[in-house]
């Protein structure tokens, strides 16, 4: 009884005074633990997933431009059905039109955001001392795509909440906060529209240095994609010798265009183009919003009117509907309102047209235009001629507009040609009886930044 | 050494029968007392008992009398005297006044020189240790010779072999022992009367009686907890325990799984939603509670402050609720206990849910109908025709003319008569029926005791779809192998299965896939056939489809489809629990406790093949050219499994010492170590189920352009993912009270945590927490003689606790995955890293009093408590381009204050008959103090869901709205006030500053509690709960024309709507426009015009009982009924609406019957 009471003692004393302690003495590592697999502390590795999260990199870039812009109408039976207050203000040019419904911020203002924190998150991460061990080619491709989607995204949201470009006010006009570093503590103010325009057209250059000329998929940039966003930079600062030769540069490395009198290109379709098809060089999506539907937008009738029964956008792009024409011309194969807004060869093309004709060269405008028309309108094609500069330029234009619709261009070609005479739309929309108009040059062709965003940063909001 | 005894014992036995009429006389000068007393007695035949010590300092006598009688004599001689007497049959017995010091002094020595020591341990009447139990000496009972610790051993010494222990605990009877031996096994019996006032409570590191501790706890003992019957643990402590607040509108499921994460405790110490932290038989316990049998469980213990609650360090910031299971005892035959009951609910009430008729709704479709408001939805055809609801479709025809207007007002008048909650009532809820079965065995030889237990639950819910099975079983086995060691095993395995409806099927009204389903729907014809109320597709469309050879019936009928999807689960945890207690000496023991937990769920969601889920989805993805199909026949499943697994492994060294009879130590230290390890995951959807060989068969989840039926393309479903969590804890802590002369407690503990779940920069440095008290039993105090109340207690607390948030990250969050549509592997960052974050603290300060009054009349306590959580992680809007539009940090600060008051009375009591109430009331009130980067917009504060709300200054509940300024004249808009003027400017109010905003207090109650009332009647006893809420407010649903229009779901105060001019006199409900204005709508909803009080009183339920008096072979047999959520008894809002309930419908009113026996 003794001796097995000393035992007794002896293993108590041992799993007291020695098996704790070592367990506690192993604590160091014990609590390095990641505490969750969502948990992560981001790895060299993780960066190119950062990039490929299509979600957030490639879809959700904002539409209010697209809502407020006039390639459609809405009856108003269905505009008396939305019950999206904020779109229906953007849709009659309310002088308070904004994004104010809960969780607008996240949607419209912090989601574009997210994709430069994205890019800002790799950058910061490429200038750690573990990235040494990438090699510089995937360095290379890392940065260059991580500068391209920052200077994507801002451009996105200059076309929206900055005033158009115009090189004597640039320096004081607001630009948008061009936050390059993650940290919270960052405090990032308005910069001004030169500023911004500065940091993109930068931001693309030096990603054009890095890319590589092609890229697996779609989803990913590549030199062809920075120099179509160049191209369409430059277009909307109207420097345009510098988009002429973007686009060149672009097309060089790739031009390929749809023929519309191909068989796989279905007439009856609601989605007649497929996804990543042959003119797409880079892929991204708008968001969604429900005035865009093409349940209900149909098309401006004037726009409709204006393509010739011999072009074959009149049966591809639109599809005729109870009180007018619905778009079916999405190069994202959806019926919903996901609409493509990415870099495709066809915009290209009219980028460099104009440019051409914009340095008087009719000839090499109008062969631009008539090699993209050829593959939109039935064969046998007879080439359209111009006979000056400023023919061409008005062809380009009008062509531009029957191209390019539903896919945010638009809007920034609205605001960019409103400054030219020549080019001014004054829009105009009839709701149940008023008719609301947009005055070209208007104050409200700046959007006013959702209020969310303002009410926490104290940030300036734009004049009305 | 033998102290010395006389006794005086006459030799001379007196036959004559001895009376008070006795007459002595006596005369006597400066005789001494002990002569006196030999001539009385020789005179009278009375015994003296003294002792000569006693008589040491008495003084000489002087006394002549003559046949006075006895007892004037004796009056006359012990005036003036130290010593007392008292008449005992035919003895006088003599005892001493008070000692005098140098008596003291010697007694001390006296003390110093005993050399015999006895130890023993004192066991309560189910034969588990007893603390705090009192052992005197016989001889000298004025005194307490030494008090039991907390594993229920004493320790003291005494003059002889022969000396006999009176042991005594409150509620017991007492005990004589004679001494045998060394160590003592002392079993308490209960007394005959009432044991209120006994308390042991339990930390989870050790049990303390609470008449000696410091801390702040309640008690819900096995009465109190088997008071009412129920399935789960958890909802049997509602209304019984002061402080503890069930958060029935904002928090809690009627069936859902965590009871826990509604409770607050003394209000809220977190803006995160911190839940109490639950211990279970010492551990704390991470799996789901509904696990727990409440038929093993003998009692809970509620830990409230800080000294109480400390020794949980860094979790017990939001109280502990600590459960602590029955056990086998030493020493006992086998006791066999029997329990079961069977409970019916009632069907859930549909029409208490505020819904508009079917004749308003179908007058609401005619207007919009008028304003062309269904035309894009009559002409889309895209990607296919869309539902119509049959008043629609009707008018649609008319339009078309089809139908004449007679012929459409007609169909259009028969169905106004329905109203769908009638059919939901009929055929897809039931009466809820639950049952419950338990047994268990229990018993123990000298050395080893074993609880072996078994329960089975079985509900069929309220869902026809719906059940839940439980299987609990216990085996507790303790043993002894050498005296000083006990080792303590034990295995829990708990499973649950459960089958829920499945997806896209008719649910629970108004929370399902079919909520906006329009009310004059119908789910039979009149014959009680299932019929097809019309989903997603236009039914002329699928009509049209009917004979199509290619496509599977594309038809739904929700009745017909009830039972042909479900979600099937199973779970399964186990807790595996060893343990050693050595105890070195009476002073010292050691505890090694260690625990291994595992949870493994495997849930399926299970669409037979003729579900209408799998059917739609066939015909969906069949290719409209060829027909050929994308997804093979047969049904779809999709698997998720889960698994957790926790170990701790816990020391602890326990010391309990007994000194100078005065003075009693009780300290533990220890450490502990934690790891939680948790994975999940779904292995997505699986096609072509064949139920019976359990086979898939393949689809191409990558081609994300299959062409569907009705045009367009999509990608197969497949919703694969998988997620893990390991949380890792090490703990250090030290707890010690000292108690001297039974009068003052002092406690003071400590205790530091460490773990991985917060920043770098925090997690090594831990969080150091400290909590002290002091307790002073006045009652035992010499100068205390009150009579009213003979027992008196103060204590006071002051400390820290903390909240362990885990899932609020430190690094970033980084999500991965595949990405369906392009196929590559992604990351996403979900939130910032904070590297700086850190556990919350919590500071408590708390007064109590508790007191009883003579027999336990009136018994209670006061509590007073003040609270400061520091560092409360909040939710803080951030600089939305970081691309984040909230952040959380350690900034807010909340103050809390209170009181929880506990009265227990005896109202009557006769030898049959007894009438107790007990009442609790509980104040607690919450306000921020500091809030950090608030957010500036009014619209952010208006918490439509009634949750927490954190203004700085305001309550944590805090209910704001837009104050009201009533409708307008002209066409019955609400209005509100911009800038102090009426403005119908919904926007620019919604942008205002929360100044502008009407407050009106809390949305939980300021003041809460209940109101018990037992009776007893031989074995028969009867009892009912009152519970009251007050001061509180909450949002109740107004009219909302963009819901009414485009989710067919309105208020029923629609009818009280603005119509003409005039009506903005009577009512604040505004007029129907067209189009609807959404922040017209939001404005009204989130107005004062919407805001009630909650304030009521209900009558929560009535049980009863009868215990049989003897039944052969059967003990404490027991039948019982009890009625649950009966109603409620008084209201503030005059609505009729019951506060508790936010947009369902209200409790069910539930019966049960049982039995519960032992043999």
């Amino acid at each position: 009884m003794v001796m097995n009471n000393i035992y007794t003692k002896k293993a108590v004393f041992t799993l007291l005074f020695v098996v704790i302690p070592i367990l506690f003495f192993s604590c160091k590592k014990f609590l390095d633990a990641k505490p969750s697999s969502a948990i992560t502390k981001l790895t060299v590795s993780d960066l190119q997933g950062l990039l490929d999260d299509y979600a957030t990199m490639n879809t959700n870039y904002p539409s209010d431009g697209e809502i407020s812009s006039d390639n459609y109408f809405l009856l108003d039976a269905d505009f008396n059905a939305l019950s999206q207050q904020d779109e229906k203000g953007f849709y009659t040019w309310k002088i308070d039109a904004q994004r104010v419904a809960a969780g607008s911020v996240a949607g419209h203002w912090s989601n574009p955001y997210k994709i430069i924190y994205n890019a800002n998150l790799i950058l910061e991460t490429l200038n750690m001392p573990e990235a040494s061990q990438l090699d510089q080619q995937t360095i290379n491709n890392l940065k260059g795509s991580a500068l391209f989607f920052r200077a994507y995204t801002f451009f996105q949201l200059a076309q929206l909440y900055t005033k158009p470009y115009n090189a004597n006010t640039a320096g004081q006009d607001l630009g948008i906060p061009l936050r390059i570093t993650t940290a919270v503590e960052d405090k990032y103010d308005r910069s001004t529209v030169q500023k911004t325009y500065d940091r993109i057209i930068t931001d693309f250059q030096e990603a054009l240095s890095l890319l590589p000329i092609t890229s697996i998929i779609k989803t990913r940039p590549n030199k062809t994609a920075a120099y179509a966003a160049l191209a369409r930079t430059y277009l909307a600062i109207e420097d345009y010798p510098n988009a002429g030769i973007m686009a060149n540069e672009c097309l060089k490395l790739y031009s390929t265009l749809m023929d519309y009198n191909s068989s796989s290109i279905s007439k009856t379709s609601l989605t007649p183009f497929s996804r990543f098809n042959n003119e797409v060089i880079f892929q991204t999506l708008m968001t969604p919003s429900a005035s865009l539907s093409p349940n209900i937008a149909k098309i401006n009738t004037n726009l409709y009117n204006s393509y010739s029964n011999q072009d074959l956008r009149k049966q591809i792009l639109f599809k005729s509907v109870t009180g007018g024409f619905k778009y079916t011309g999405n190069y994202e194969p959806t019926t919903v309102t996901t609409f493509f807004n990415g870099l495709a060869t066809d915009e290209i093309y009219l980028i460099r047209a104009e440019s051409y004709a914009r340095a008087g060269n009719t000839l090499l405008a109008m062969t631009d235009l008539n090699t993209l028309l050829k593959n939109r309108y039935t064969s046998p094609y007879t080439d359209i001629t111009a006979t000056n500069a400023d023919d061409a330029l008005g062809k380009i234009l009008q062509e531009r507009r029957k191209e390019l619709l539903f896919r945010g261009i638009r809007w920034s070609d609205l605001r960019r040609l409103n400054k030219d005479n020549r080019f001014q739309t004054e829009l105009s929309r009839v709701n149940n009886g008023i008719t609301y108009k947009l005055p070209p040059n208007d104050l409200r062709y700046v959007l006013l930044i959702p209020q969310g965003a303002i009410s926490v940063t104290g940030l300036p909001q734009n004049p009305r | 050494m033998r102290l010395t005894t006389i006794i005086l014992i006459t030799a001379i036995m007196q036959v004559s029968a001895n009376s008070f009429a006795q007459k002595i006389t006596l005369s006597e000068k400066n005789t001494s007392l002990y002569k006196v007393f030999e001539k009385i007695r020789a005179q009278s035949g009375f015994d003296f008992l003294c002792t000569k010590s006693m008589l040491r300092d008495t003084k000489p006598v002087s006394i002549t009398v003559k046949d006075a009688p006895l007892q004037d004599v004796l009056k006359d001689i012990f005036q003036n005297q130290p010593v007392i007497y008292e008449l005992k049959n035919n003895a006088v017995v003599v005892s001493r006044k008070e000692k005098s010091s140098l008596e003291n002094a010697y007694a001390i020595i006296e003390g110093i020189m005993k050399d015999i020591t006895v130890t023993g341990t004192v066991l309560d009447e189910k034969g588990q240790a007893l603390p705090g139990a009192t052992i005197k000496l016989k001889e000298d009972s004025t005194k307490i010779a030494a008090i039991t610790g907390s594993n229920g051993r004493f320790s003291l010494r005494v003059p002889d072999n022969s000396t006999v222990l009176l042991i005594s605990y409150v509620g017991y009877k007492t005990k004589e022992v004679r001494i045998s031996g060394t160590d003592l096994v002392v079993r308490m019996e209960l007394g005959s009367g009432e044991l209120e006032g006994v308390t042991v409570v339990s930390t989870g590191y050790q049990k303390i009686p609470k008449e000696r501790a410091t801390g702040s706890f309640e008690k819900v003992d096995n009465q109190l907890f088997n008071r009412t019957t129920g399935t789960d643990v958890i909802s049997r402590l509602y209304g019984n325990v002061p402080s503890l607040y069930n958060n029935i509108r904002v928090g809690s499921v009627p069936n859902g799984s965590d009871r826990v994460s509604a409770l607050t405790i003394r209000g809220i110490s977190s803006l995160s939603g911190a839940r109490p932290l639950v211990v279970l038989d010492n551990i704390a316990y991470e799996g789901d509670v509904n696990n727990i049998n409440p038929n093993d469980v003998e009692d809970i213990t509620i830990l409230k402050d800080a000294a109480a609650a400390s020794i949980w360090g860094a979790r017990a910031g939001n109280g502990v609720i600590v459960i602590t299971t029955k056990k086998g005892r030493y020493e006992r035959p086998l006791n066999v206990s029997f329990n079961t009951n069977f409970t019916v609910s009632a069907k859930p009430d549909l029409f208490y849910i505020p819904q508009i008729s079917s004749s308003d709704f179908i007058d609401v479709e005619k207007f919009l109908y008028a304003q062309k408001f269904y035309d894009s939805k009559i002409t889309n055809t895209s990607p296919y025709p869309s539902f119509l609801t049959p008043v629609v479709s009707i008018l649609a025809k008319q339009t078309a003319g089809t139908l004449t207007s007679t012929e459409a007002n007609a169909q259009i008048d028969a169905l106004r008569q329905y109203d769908v909650r009638n059919d939901y009532e009929k055929y897809v809820y039931r009466k809820q029926f639950n049952q419950q079965y338990a047994l268990s065995l229990s018993g123990g030889t000298k050395q080893s005791n074993y609880f072996v237990s078994g329960g089975f639950d079985r509900n069929l819910n309220s869902l026809v779809t719906s059940k839940y099975d439980r299987i609990t079983l216990r085996s507790d086995y303790n043993f002894s192998p050498i005296k000083p060691l006990e080792v303590q095993t034990g295995i829990i395995y708990s499973q649950n299965k459960t089958r829920d409806i499945g997806g896209n099927s008719v649910v629970d009204y108004r929370t399902g896939l079919l909520s906006s389903i329009y009310p004059y729907a119908r789910l039979t014809d009149d014959q009680g056939n299932p019929t097809e109320p019309g989903y997603l597709y236009n039914l002329d469309y699928l009509n049209g489809l009917n004979n199509n050879p290619n496509l599977l019936n594309w038809h739904y009928k929700p009745l017909e489809d009830i039972n042909k999807s479900s979600v099937q689960g199973i779970s399964e945890d186990i807790i595996f629990n060893l343990g050693t207690t050595y105890t070195f000496n009476s002073i010292l023991s050691a505890d090694v406790k260690y625990q291994y937990q595992t949870t493994n769920t495997n849930s399926a969601t299970i669409y037979n093949a003729d579900s209408y889920f799998v059917r739609d989805k066939i015909n969906t993805y069949t290719n409209p050219t060829n027909f050929s199909r994308a997804i093979p026949v047969g049904g779809i499943y999709l698997p998720v499994h889960g698994r957790s697994t926790g170990q701790i492994i816990r020391g602890q060294l326990n010391a309990n010492k007994t000194w100078n009879e005065k003075h009693q130590l009780i300290a533990i230290a220890g450490a502990e170590i934690r790891k939680n390890y948790g994975e999940g995951n779904s292995e997505g959807y699986r096609y072509g189920y064949a139920p019976n060989t359990k086979t898939f068969k393949t689809v191409d989840y990558l081609n994300s352009q299959i062409p569907l039926y009705y045009g367009g393309v999509g990608q197969i479903l497949y919703d694969a993912s998988f997620g893990s969590s390991d949380n890792r804890f090490t703990s250090l802590f030290a707890n010690a009270s000292y108690t001297y002369d039974n009068r003052y407690v002092i406690s003071a503990s400590a205790r530091k945590d460490a773990s991985n779940v917060f920043g770098t920069a925090t997690n090594r440095k831990g969080s150091p927490l400290w909590s002290a008290g002091a307790s002073w039993n006045i009652s035992n105090e010499s100068f205390y003689k009150s009579e009213l109340i003979p027992y008196l207690k103060f204590r006071t607390t002051y400390g820290f606790s903390g909240n362990t948030i885990t899932g609020v990250p430190a690094f970033a969050v980084v999500t991965q995955g595949i990405n369906s549509l392009t196929q590559l592997p992604y990351a996403r960052p979900t939130s910032l890293p904070n590297p700086d974050l850190r556990w919350e603290k919590v500071g408590m300060l708390n007064f109590g009093l508790d007191f009883s009054s003579k027999s336990n009349r009136l018994t209670g306590s006061f509590e007073y408590y003040d609270k400061r959580s520091t560092d409360i992680l909040a939710s803080a809007p951030i600089d939305p381009s970081t691309g984040f539009t909230t952040q959380k940090y350690n900034t807010a600060n909340l103050h809390g204050k209170g009181m929880d008051i506990r009265l227990t009375s005896i109202n009557l009591k006769t030898t049959d008959f007894q009438w107790n109430t007990s009442f609790l009331f509980s104040y607690n009130k919450n306000t921020v103090t500091r809030y950090l980067l608030p957010q500036s917009n009014a619209s952010t504060y208006i918490a439509l869901s009634g949750g927490i709300n954190p203004i700085e200054g305001k309550d944590a509940y805090a209910v704001l709205s837009y104050p009201y300024a009533g409708l307008d004249s002209i066409i019955g808009d609400p209005q509100g006030y911009l800038n102090g003027q009426i403005s119908k400017n919904y926007t620019a109010i919604f942008n205002g500053k929360v100044s502008d905003l009407q407050f009106f207090g809390s949305s939980m109650p300021i003041y809460f509690g209940s109101l018990r009332n037992d009776f007893t009647y031989h074995g028969f006893t009867i009892s009912a709960n009152i519970i009251y809420k007050f001061d509180y407010f909450f949002r109740r649903q107004g009219i909302n024309y963009t819901n009414l229009y485009f989710a067919n779901f309105g208020d029923a105060e629609f009818t009280n709507r603005w119509q003409k001019t005039g009506d903005e006199m009577y009512t604040n409900v505004p007029s129907m426009i067209y189009p609807a204005n959404q922040n017209r709508d939001t404005f009204y909803n989130s107005s004062a015009a919407v805001i009630e009080k909650g304030d009521h009183i209900r009558l929560q339920d009535i049980t009863t009982s009868y215990t049989f008096k003897k039944i052969k072979g059967l003990q404490n047999c027991k039948v019982y009924a009890n009625v649950s959520n009966i109603g409620i008894i008084w209201r503030a809002n005059n609505k009729g609406i019951d506060p508790d309930i936010s947009s369902s419908y209200p409790t069910p009113r539930t019966l049960s019957i049982g039995l519960s026996t032992n043999f």
